[in-house]
Formats: structure tokens, sequence, C-alpha cells
């Protein structure tokens, strides 16, 4: 029995010494802090997906940045923020695929194969998606942007403008100024 | 003490005012993202033109002037434009003054897209398996006075307004040849009026087509131009007096079909004419403006009824 616990103490020991070395190898770790204050801790090399994140490191130069410094994201609340370092995180172990235009499909499943990717963002609601796709553009990260701005297109996609409104709660135009607008495109209306 | 009814309307208040301001919540956020120029600009590449058009619709703030004269919309579709044109395109589609930039980015979708006939008029005329692209003919309307059937095809919304196009038309089937093919100026709807006997020849709709004019047409008197693929004529006019000419170069391809090739330059004003990708000429010079490419059969009764005619956009020949 002892020499069994021996040997647990041992594989545990050992285990505890890979992870530590997975930690080193894996780089420096930075904090992303919310408008509120909240931090998010994460790999470097997974937050510098953000441009926003880079372009705030000391040196230009990412092998020198041992030490990155911390950034606050001023514009985006906790609960966005903690969703953009799950994408971030996800990202750095399986790249989107790049989402090329014009679309081969026109819908969001048959764009976008990956999975994780796909549940990623239809697990939010609207106004999270919404302000993913604010974050993603503040924070410059265009692999999101691209990937939620998708999901607000295919939303678009086929509808008519009143749809659109609905969709968006966005109010009604009056009569004046939908019939000037239809005027300015009128080449859509013709036969 | 509070009454069972008071306390159902309370609530009911704060469903409302909870519903409201939800509603409140989703518009700010929808104003943040949406009536931002950059996040506009991310999403407009994944829709298309009629999609943009619907989104200016929606509201003032997306569909209305703002600075520099021009929408948001309308400016995320100058920018989209800008971004990717090509020199090429950009000489092929200048703008008109006070075109909107939507439309010319649909201009723009359009060229880049592969041609289709969108319009087909006459009585016996129809795509092959629903393909725009390809179309046959049959002689079955044909006219008792002459023994021949007319039924047009037009490439009505891939309007050709300056620079270099060169197209191919492919005539695949049996025992006789009477296809002709060339441009003409844009007309719109005619298609849905299931005209017997419709070509750019036939002087009974010269009238009626002179009607359409635009002042995209330009000066030139040129508004149709035709190879004959039997003989090799070219049919050209005004819509007032049609002429079938010779010219030095004109060859036919006789009763057999093959591949037609045309370059419609708008710089130069001329059309040239290619037979199975053998150049043989400049068969029309003068033209200027707008038009289509277009295709008219003349079926004679008795005409082997197996005949199919594939149009495919082509890269500029070097020579």
């Amino acid at each position: 029995k002892s020499q069994r616990t021996q040997g647990v103490i041992i594989a545990t020991m050992t285990d505890n010494d890979d992870a530590k070395m997975t930690e080193k190898e894996a780089g420096p770790t930075i904090k992303l802090i919310s408008r509120t204050g909240d931090p998010f801790e994460l790999p470097y090399v997974a937050a510098r997906l953000s441009q926003t994140v880079k372009d705030a490191q000391p040196c230009e130069d990412d092998d020198e940045n041992e030490s990155p410094e911390d950034v606050e994201i001023v514009k985006v609340d906790t609960p966005c923020l903690e969703k953009v370092v799950e994408f971030l995180k996800h990202y750095n172990e399986d790249a989107l695929k790049e989402i090329k235009t014009p679309l081969e499909d026109n819908t969001f499943d048959g764009v976008v194969q990956q999975v994780w990717y796909r549940d990623f963002v239809k697990g939010v609601d609207q106004p999270m998606l919404f302000d993913l796709v604010t974050a993603a553009n503040f924070m410059a990260i265009q692999p999101l942007l691209d990937l939620t701005c998708l999901q607000v297109s295919c939303q678009l996609m086929g509808k008519s403008a009143e749809e659109i409104r609905v969709i968006l709660n966005i109010p009604k135009l009056t009569a004046d100024e939908e019939a000037k607008a239809r005027e300015n495109h009128r080449w859509i209306f013709d036969d | 003490s509070i009454t069972k009814s008071q306390l159902q309307a309370a609530g009911n208040k704060i469903m409302v005012r909870t519903r409201n301001s939800a509603k409140r919540l989703k518009s700010a956020v929808v104003d943040k993202t949406l009536f931002n120029n950059d996040i506009l600009l991310s999403i407009a590449p994944f829709l298309d033109c009629n999609e943009l058009v619907n989104l200016a619709l929606t509201s003032r703030r997306l569909g209305s002037k703002l600075d520099h004269d021009r929408s948001l919309v309308e400016e995320v579709a100058r920018q989209m434009i800008s971004k990717s044109q090509t020199e090429e395109e950009r000489d092929a589609l200048p703008r008109y003054g006070g075109e909107s930039w939507i439309a010319l980015l649909h201009e723009l979708e359009l060229l880049r897209s592969p041609l289709t006939f969108d319009q087909l008029i006459g009585k016996k005329i129809e795509y092959v398996n629903g393909d725009r692209s390809c179309i046959t003919t049959s002689t079955d309307d044909f006219d008792i006075a002459t023994g021949i059937t007319c039924n047009t095809a037009i490439c009505s919304n891939h309007i050709m307004r300056k620079g270099k196009h060169y197209t191919t038309f492919t005539i695949a089937g049996s025992d006789q040849n009477c296809y002709f093919f060339g441009v003409a100026r844009p007309i719109q709807g005619w298609g849905k009026v299931g005209l017997s006997q419709f070509s750019f020849f036939n002087s009974a709709f010269h009238a009626v087509l002179r009607s359409e004019r635009t002042s995209r047409w330009g000066e030139s008197n040129v508004n149709f131009c035709m190879y004959s693929c039997a003989e090799g004529h070219c049919s050209w006019g005004d819509w007032q007096t049609p002429r079938h000419e010779d010219w030095s170069l004109m060859e036919g391809f006789g009763i057999v079909g093959g591949e037609v090739g045309m370059l419609l330059d708008l710089d130069e004003g001329t059309l040239t004419v290619y037979k199975d990708g053998r150049r043989l000429g400049v068969m029309k010079d003068g033209l200027s403006g707008e038009y289509c490419w277009a295709t008219t059969s003349a079926l004679l009764y008795g005409d082997g009824d197996e005949q199919n005619v594939r149009l495919e956009r082509g890269c500029i020949p070097t020579s």
C-alpha cells in the first residue's frame, strides 16, 4: 500500500512538473481588464490576436515582450469581454478558417464548418452578438469581427426592409421618408 | 391591504416596463453597432446590393444623406467599390453623374458574375434545363407569309458602358444555322410581353424601340449591330433604316455550328468578330453609349429544332 501511495505521489509530482513545463512553454500571460475593472487572464500568444492589445505593448517585436503589460479594455463590459477571451483562447488552439467573399454559401452553417465557432455565435442572444461585433471592432480582432458580422448578415439576408426593422427593432420611416428612399434606389424596383 | 387586482395591475406595469427597457437596450446596442461606418463596412461584403438597399430603407440614419452628401449605406458602397475595383473594372464602369453608389456596386457585381440571358422575347424560346446562359428555340410560331420564326434573347442586366468586353456564343446542334449575334441598346420589360416574331430587324417594332431611348444611348446611330452566323453579314441600324451589309473580312459558318467570339471595344467604338477563336476583323465601327449582348434566331419552318446557344464571358483576346 505504501509503495502504491508513493507511486501515486511520484506520479502526481511528475504530472505537476509536466503542467509547469507546459505553462512555461505556453509563454507569458496577460490580463485584459473590462470597463468595470474585472480582469481576465490568458496567454499573451492568444491575446495578441487583438491588434489593440498588441499595440499597447512596449515593444513592437513580440519576442521581446516577456512580461506583457495588462491592458484595460475600456469600451467592453465584463460579460462581453469574457466571451472575447473565450474566443481568443480557443482561436489559439484551433484557428478559425478564413471567411472569404463572395460567400460560397448563403447560410451560416454552410460558410462556418467548425462546430465550436458555430456554437460560440449561436449561443449568444442578439444584444450580446452586437456587443461582440463592437468589441471585435474596438479590439481589432479580425476573425471575431468576420464571424460575428457574418452572423449579423445572415440574419438580414433575403429580408425586406420591414423584416429587418423588426429583427433590429428599428423605428419605421414615415411615408414621405420611405417614398424618398425608394426614389433614390428606384433601379432595384424596376422589373 | 392591496387587492388582487391592484397587484395584477402593478405586475403588468412592471412587465411592460421590462419589455420596453429590453427594447430600448436592444435599440441602443443596435444603434451603437450598426450605425457605425467601420462595422457596416465589415457587414456589407456579406450582403448583395438588394440587401444593402433594404438596409438603407430601414432607417433615416442608414439611408439618408449625411456627410459628403451620402447616406451611411451609400458611403459604405463607395468604399467597397474603391477597395476592390480593379483598373479594368474602373475603366469599364465609369460612374454617371448622380448615379447611386449602391447602383454602381450592383453593376460591378454583374460585371463579375457569369453572363445570362435575362430577357427571352418570343413565343418559342426557352432556357435549356433552367440554365440562363443557354437557350433553345423552335419553329412552332412561324409567320405564315415568310415561314420564319423569330425569337430573341438579351443580356439586359449586363449593360456595357465603356471599355472592352468579350463574349462567346457557342452553337450546338444540327443541320441549320440561323442565328444572329451582337449588341443592342438595353431595353427592359420586353420579356414579359410574349411578343411574336420579335427581332431588332423587324420594322414593326422600330418606333417602340426608338421610344425606349435614354441619354445613356449617346449620339451614335448604331442602336443594334449583329453578325449573321450563316453567311457573315453585318446587320445594323438606328431603328429607322435597317442595313444588311457585307464587310471586308466577313466569313460565315455555313450550316454548321461553332463558336462566335465578339469583342466590343467602347473606347475605339468597334465590334470585332472571331470565328472558332480566330480573329476575322472589325465588323463595325461608330458604336458608343450603352449596349448589351443579344442573339436572334430566325428559323425557317422545317429547320431542325435541335439547336441551342450558350453564352459565356471570356478574357479579352490579345490579338
